[in-house]
């Protein structure tokens, strides 16, 4: 083993602890991702307290973010499941606004999906 | 030993291997698939395909649509449906007679009542006139006068099943389809999926089921029930009382076949739970219940 090797495995090694960092960094990370059917409208920083707007199918989403959580607080459907359902905060949680077809997802890392 | 790191580090950058997701919005759900290990050429194909797979068996099912095959069934007898229309009916046929008449999918004229008084919750529906039949058939003929099916308990699983399939006969092995609370799983790059299960009380996982290869399926969640006057009601009716079924709060298979799954889901959550225990000895598959005084209870093999 020559010091070039050693170099080698000190550049491999930070790489690796780097993007280590990187997994654990976003676990913890507070992001809500949201969708119009497939398409990703925003991502929102759940650290940050702000009201959102989106299109949704039948119009208006209101999407409202408070003390790191995020809900659904108007929008137009036949039983406003998604507004009732109320602040979603921990990663794997999400709020479906069917007829809207607006997704809100909480990035989960350790739940590939859910069943409810 | 140069080698050896550059191989490393490319098993390193292998590890975030292409995965594509898909939402679909058919069958009153959002559906959501996802692919591993494919091109973004092949993915966009087999997106295509599940696409018209999920609408053709909506429109072919669809009970509050007057359009949809079933709809044309229910309002004359007669009408001459589709081989995959008679199949799914004819398994639905076999299971009223090995649940003894609990998953009953002539019901449909029930089912429409509590569909509609959670339209409009105004009073409690009248209940009096309404009579269960049975579905006779003999070979592939219905026999009875008039039909009132509705497929909504075993439709889901049967579909995704059927994309499973499907994935798999086109070399796709790898993936993860979730419709609605029916998920079906296929080989996972990792060895496993943790499944998570969502409590029906506060949409938390209270269970993480690991497997691949597997469905998992939860029948009466938490975004199935609704209010009434303080009384909260489920979509699932029972054909004996005529109610929305209240043995338990949520009940979740977890099995091979995610049609199997969907099937026994509903059969165990109209069973008390010590019944649906015996009950689905016969079955390969496994069982968790969320009771009404929220404990939770396993099937003898679950480990």
């Amino acid at each position: 083993m020559n010091k070039n090797d050693i170099k080698l495995i000190v550049i491999v090694l930070m790489v690796i602890i780097i993007l280590f960092s990187f997994s654990l960094f976003r676990k913890k990370a507070n992001i809500a991702n949201v969708y119009f059917e497939n398409e990703l409208l925003l991502e929102i920083d759940l650290s940050v307290d702000k009201t959102y707007e989106v299109d949704g199918e039948n119009g208006k989403v209101v999407i409202e973010v408070l003390n790191n959580q995020i809900r659904v607080v108007e929008e137009n459907s036949p039983y406003h499941l998604c507004s009732k359902q109320g602040f979603i905060s921990k990663s794997g949680e999400s709020i479906v606004c069917l007829p809207n077809k607006i997704i809100i997802e909480l990035p989960n890392n350790e739940l590939d999906t859910e069943v409810s | 030993m140069k080698k050896v790191l550059l191989i490393f580090l490319l098993l390193l950058t292998g590890c975030s291997k292409q995965e594509y997701s898909k939402n679909l919005f058919y069958m009153d759900t959002i559906i959501n698939i996802k692919l591993y290990n494919v091109s973004e050429t092949k993915a966009n194909e087999v997106f295509d395909y599940l696409d018209k797979l999920y609408q053709k068996y909506e429109e072919l099912t669809d009970f509050y649509d007057p359009n949809s095959e079933l709809s044309k069934l229910n309002d004359d007898v007669n009408y001459e449906i589709s081989n995959e229309l008679l199949e799914l009916i004819k398994i639905g046929y076999e299971w009223d007679i090995k649940t003894d008449g609990l998953l009953n999918i002539n019901i449909g004229n029930l089912t429409k009542i509590w569909h509609d008084f959670r339209e409009n919750p105004v009073s409690l529906p009248n209940l009096d006139d309404v009579k269960i039949e049975h579905l006779k058939m003999e070979d592939d003929k219905i026999l009875n006068d008039k039909v009132n099916i509705d497929l909504g308990s075993i439709v889901k699983g049967y579909v995704t099943e059927k994309a499973g399939n499907y994935l798999e006969s086109v070399g796709i092995d790898y993936y993860l389809i979730n419709a609605g609370g029916n998920v079906k799983a296929g080989k996972s790059n990792k060895g496993y999926y943790n499944i998570g299960i969502a409590s029906p009380i506060s949409n938390e996982t209270f269970e993480i089921v690991k497997g691949e290869n597997i469905s998992v399926v939860t029948s009466g969640g938490y975004e199935r029930f609704y209010e009434y006057n303080g009384v909260m009601y489920h979509h699932i009716i029972d054909p004996n009382t005529l109610y929305p079924a209240n043995n338990m709060k949520s009940v979740t298979v977890i099995g091979k076949d995610s049609g199997l799954c969907d099937i026994l889901s509903t059969t165990l959550f109209l069973m008390d739970i010590d019944k649906g225990k015996e009950f689905i000895k016969d079955y390969d598959v496994k069982a968790i219940w969320f009771t009404n005084d929220d404990q939770i209870i396993k099937s003898d093999n679950y480990e």
